[in-house]
């Protein structure tokens, strides 16, 4: 166990399965950097976006660690044939507004063809990227989409992305990249489908959804101090979602608070309120709610900082929001 | 390719009668997909269109589960979900086509580097239509195999049409030419003949599997039919021009090849005969199949049956 900040747990993880599994191939463009100059000694020039893959070339060499051209519909639609063929490819799609370019092969090819082959074939990708916009990802049955919200769940859901025949796309937030937490040395993973509950609470249960499981432990704590007891739940995966847990979590308390850095309509967050609102709908004391961005098409990175903090939900929008729908900001209800 | 001919003439009538969907036809471009299928070994690849009956017929697949998996069965090759675009059978290497025009060549690049990772004496071949060749991903997947030199064909059935639209009117230049761009080997070919389409996929696959890339494979040919089976297609097409292409007809045209090389007529007429009987079996078993039940739907979205039906 070490205190490991997130784009290192990131980089640890591949560097573990790479050599656990000789049928693991990375793919992105810069993933190394400075492909082919191995001769005027340039190799690892760049590492990745952000590091997540540096050194790995050097420890697995460059027939391993891909850097392609900038083409994301080729080279995801080339790892769909890799994974046809028994390899398991692990994708870099820098940012989520990328992926739009290779939709086609992401949501028609690597979505469906385990499916529509009945089983034939499958598509054992991970795809990585880092942004909030996984709702529009989230809609196509056949991909799982998973969300860490910290450097132990960034390993564990790596590895366990990795080694699952389904595919994978990995929505890591800017936010955590360089937050810190425990994480193991060795092998472990975080299981595909599961939330977790982080906090117990009974007054209202506040769901995080990546990097927003932060903002609500914070809102958590403050409403503690205002009388609120809330419960915090971590999504994790995405899609598809663990309904159970957070079904379960919602019943005891009653409420429910979605927080999300996504956009808002036809979003994550009101589906899980949707389907909270049924299957939790005898023990309901509120409507259940979400905090999102506006319906405006900002991006959260490439605002200006005075933009961007009033675009992005904090916490204590989240603790407004909790206090509003327990109808009083004291004591139990 | 009396095969590919007349398992669409058996669907057409058989599936006209029982309201089942026909797809996209292929009759006229027969000699593309069998010219390039039998150039092929066993453990190759090979990527379809959204026409693409015809190529599964040409590698091999199982012709009564193709039958039934047209007809929407849960006994077809892929439980009645894939249909004609979709249907897969690995095992013969027939890895499916595609809806999105194009939509297959990177998958092709993908499987020709698994081959090439792998050490293996095997290639990929994707289909794609004179359409495909102006989609931004024809020159993703070019690309792709061309600097990494992978194991692949691109084969271009130039049908001279993109549903309605002629390849004059919406493809620049010659597009055997685009191989040159990428610096790959190309050639163009009479797609009428089985014979040179033959010959040119088994010199592009003996450069693939010796290391020396891609070949960029256009081959002209023709759809007798519209682009789906009903669709008018005098109101784009010459009566002149179609005659002159049924003139060609690649089925005909590799019989006189063969009755001039002595072959005997009588065995000739036996092959086509042998395939309508055995195409005729097929949708007979086609009809009687058992219909899709909803574990036919709603399974296997995922490998981990943990992930379905939430």
């Amino acid at each position: 166990m070490s205190r490991t900040k997130y784009w290192k747990a990131c980089n640890d993880a591949l560097r573990q399965e790479m050599a656990r599994d000789r049928s693991v191939i990375v793919l992105g463009e810069d993933v190394a950097g400075a492909p082919g100059r191995a001769g005027d000694g340039f190799v690892d020039a760049w590492g990745g976006p952000f590091g997540i893959t540096r050194g790995l070339i050097k420890e697995f060499g460059p027939e391993r660690v891909r850097d392609t051209p900038i083409s994301e519909a080729g080279f995801l639609g080339l790892a769909a044939g890799l994974a046809a063929d028994g390899y398991r490819p692990w994708v870099d799609i820098m940012f989520t507004e990328l992926m739009p370019v290779a939709w086609d092969q992401l949501t028609n090819r690597i979505a469906r063809t385990h499916y529509l082959s009945a089983g034939q074939l499958q598509m054992p990708i991970t795809v990585k990227t880092f942004g909030e916009c996984y709702s529009a990802v989230c809609h196509f049955p056949g991909l799982v989409c998973v969300a860490p919200s910290d450097a132990y769940t960034a390993k564990g859901l790596t590895v366990a992305a990795i080694r699952s025949d389904d595919p994978v796309v990995i929505f890591d937030s800017l936010k955590l990249l360089r937050s810190q937490a425990e994480v193991p040395d060795g092998d472990y993973l975080v299981e595909l489908g599961r939330a977790r509950v982080l906090r117990a609470g009974t007054d209202v249960t506040l769901l995080g959804i990546g990097a927003t499981t932060a903002l609500c432990l914070q809102a958590a704590a403050e409403l503690e101090q205002a009388g609120l007891s809330a419960e915090v739940a971590d999504l994790l995966t995405l899609a598809p979602w663990d309904v159970p847990t957070v079904t379960e979590s919602v019943r005891k308390t009653g409420r429910l608070v979605v927080v999300d850095f996504d956009h808002p309509s036809c979003g994550l967050a009101t589906d899980i309120c949707a389907r909270i609102t049924r299957t939790a709908w005898d023990r309901l004391l509120a409507a259940p709610v979400t905090v999102t961005p506006p319906p405006v098409p900002a991006m959260g990175m490439d605002a200006s900082a005075a933009m961007a903090a009033m675009y992005l939900p904090d916490a204590a929008g989240v603790v407004a929001t909790a206090t509003k729908i327990a109808g009083t900001g004291s004591g139990r209800l | 390719m009396s095969l590919c001919r007349e398992f669409e003439t058996t669907l057409v009538a058989y599936a006209s009668k029982d309201g089942q969907p026909i797809g996209h036809p292929q009759a006229g471009q027969e000699a593309v997909a069998a010219g390039v299928c039998a150039a092929l070994v066993p453990g190759d690849r090979v990527l379809s269109t959204h026409r693409a009956h015809g190529h599964a017929v040409a590698i091999g697949c199982d012709l009564d589960r193709l039958a039934l998996e047209l007809y929407g069965s849960g006994e077809g090759t892929c439980r009645g979900r894939a249909g004609e675009m979709y249907v897969s059978q690995p095992d013969v290497g027939y890895f499916g086509g595609t809806q999105i025009v194009a939509g297959n060549l990177p998958m092709a690049t993908g499987l020709a580097l698994a081959a090439k990772l792998s050490g293996r004496d095997r290639i990929a071949v994707a289909f794609v239509g004179d359409g495909g060749v102006n989609q931004g991903v024809f020159g993703e997947a070019v690309n792709l195999a061309a600097i990494w030199s992978l194991p692949v064909i691109f084969v271009v059935e130039n049908n001279g049409y993109a549903q309605t639209t002629s390849t004059e009117y919406a493809t620049a230049g010659r597009i055997v030419d685009r191989g040159a761009a990428y610096g790959i080997s190309s050639a163009a070919v009479d797609g009428q003949s089985a014979l040179q389409v033959h010959d040119v996929v088994r010199e592009a696959r003996q450069r693939a599997v010796r290391g020396d890339g891609p070949t960029l494979v256009e081959a002209r040919t023709y759809r007798y039919e519209g682009h789906y089976y009903g669709d008018q297609h005098r109101r784009y097409r010459t009566q002149a021009e179609f005659e002159s292409w049924l003139a060609r007809d690649p089925i005909s045209l590799l019989r006189r090849v063969a009755v001039e090389s002595g072959v005997d007529e009588g065995a000739l007429a036996a092959i086509t005969t042998q395939a309508r009987d055995k195409c005729v079996a097929a949708f007979e078993r086609a009809r009687a199949g058992r219909e899709a039940m909803l574990a036919d739907l709603l399974d296997g979205v995922f490998t981990d049956p943990s992930l379905d039906r939430r």
